[in-house]
């Protein structure tokens, strides 16, 4: 995380940099604006996204819970220059990367930590047919992807997030982590490798 | 038939694929079917993630609104408690002053009830000396001298004059 850029305005403007900064547009109308509709649509992917790039789902809870009212307390500032949902992850990476600099973060990380259960995450599957070994086989992947993604490190397990969950362009992921194009994709090339190398062929069985 | 290396299928995956990469992948089915089944895979693993997220946040119901509000009530009930903390340190001392002033001074003018009032100062004395001695003065006028009373401050040739005439 340490790698991210430190620029204040990324803390609630990641998306400004996609503009031209001597551009003052008027906010349009968001679903910014209405909190009770930002939490019900966006809460859980944020979750997901903070408890997956952590690892802690305590501290993933506080997390998105300060980036939700980070965007609504600051929400003027989004122009609708990118997705709402780039927006928001942008804040919550800079949220996550204030919790895990503090010295008490780093004192409870030492002390207690929870981490995610995958078994439990993976009980969550959808149905992928009749078949119970299909069912079976589609939830030791999901069990199996979700422990390679806390082997990988930070950096790499961010990028892969924002690109394969989140599903947020290379080039719009370089602007919010303030990384160089090249830099995200070498990321995202070895996260890729050892996401693949450890799931084995299984990618090349269809369910 | 030599298919997508690692590096150009990872492009593919991240949607940085080549020309020449896209060209290999509409026609062979082996590499495409890869790209299909990593997709299938992570869109597995984004529904059920997505559904365990949605699960905990249901679980959790954090309420996202009244946090603000909630921030600005503990503010308040801070300020209010702080303004009456203040307001008991200014007034009990106050009270306490008043009511002990206002017993000697019941003591002080036990024989006169209802006469109260500040400590006179030096020109308020003086003042009221002066009203005094007026008033004392319209009452009692000077005492008449008994030369002025009898006339005999009067030249006595006048007299004597008078009397020879």
């Amino acid at each position: 995380m340490g790698a991210y850029a430190s620029s204040e305005c990324m803390d609630m403007v990641p998306c400004g940099k996609l503009e031209s900064r001597f551009e003052k547009k008027a906010r349009p109308m968001s679903e910014l604006d209405d909190m009770d509709e930002l939490v019900k649509t966006y809460r859980a992917r944020i979750l997901r996204f903070v408890t997956y790039s952590t690892g802690d789902p305590d501290l993933a809870e506080t997390i998105t819970q300060d980036t939700l009212l980070k965007a609504y307390m600051g929400r003027e500032n989004f122009r609708g220059d990118c997705s709402v949902k780039t927006w928001l992850t942008g804040i919550a990476i800079n949220v996550t990367r204030d919790h895990t600099r503090s010295a008490k973060f780093k004192f409870w990380k030492q002390a207690h930590s929870t981490a995610i259960d995958a078994q439990q995450m993976a009980s969550f599957l959808p149905s992928v047919g009749a078949n119970p070994e299909r069912q079976l086989l589609a939830r030791e992947k999901v069990e199996q992807l979700a422990k390679v993604l806390e082997s990988l490190s930070p950096n790499q397990r961010t990028v892969f997030l924002m690109k394969f969950t989140e599903e947020i362009p290379v080039a719009e992921i370089s602007q919010i982590l303030g990384m160089p194009v090249n830099t995200v994709r070498t990321h995202l090339h070895r996260a890729l490798n050892a996401v693949r190398n450890k799931m084995g062929a299984s990618h090349d069985t269809s369910f | 038939m030599t298919h997508l290396s690692e590096d150009a299928l990872n492009d593919v995956l991240i949607g940085m694929a080549s020309d020449e990469s896209n060209e290999h992948l509409a026609g062979c089915e082996f590499c495409r079917s890869r790209v299909e089944n990593f997709g299938r895979d992570m869109d597995l693993f984004n529904r059920t993630s997505l559904a365990w997220s949605e699960s905990a946040s249901l679980a959790s119901a954090h309420p996202m609104i009244p946090r603000p509000k909630s921030h600005r009530l503990t503010f308040l009930a801070i300020g209010l408690a702080t303004a009456i903390a203040l307001l008991l340190a200014v007034a009990t001392p106050l009270w306490h002053g008043t009511s002990h002033s206002w017993s000697n001074e019941q003591s002080l003018h036990a024989g006169a009830p209802g006469v109260s009032g500040p400590e006179d100062s030096e020109a308020q004395i003086a003042q009221d000396n002066n009203l005094l001695k007026a008033v004392n003065e319209a009452i009692n006028p000077e005492e008449v001298s008994p030369l002025n009373e009898y006339h005999l401050l009067e030249k006595p040739h006048s007299r004597s004059r008078a009397r020879m005439k």
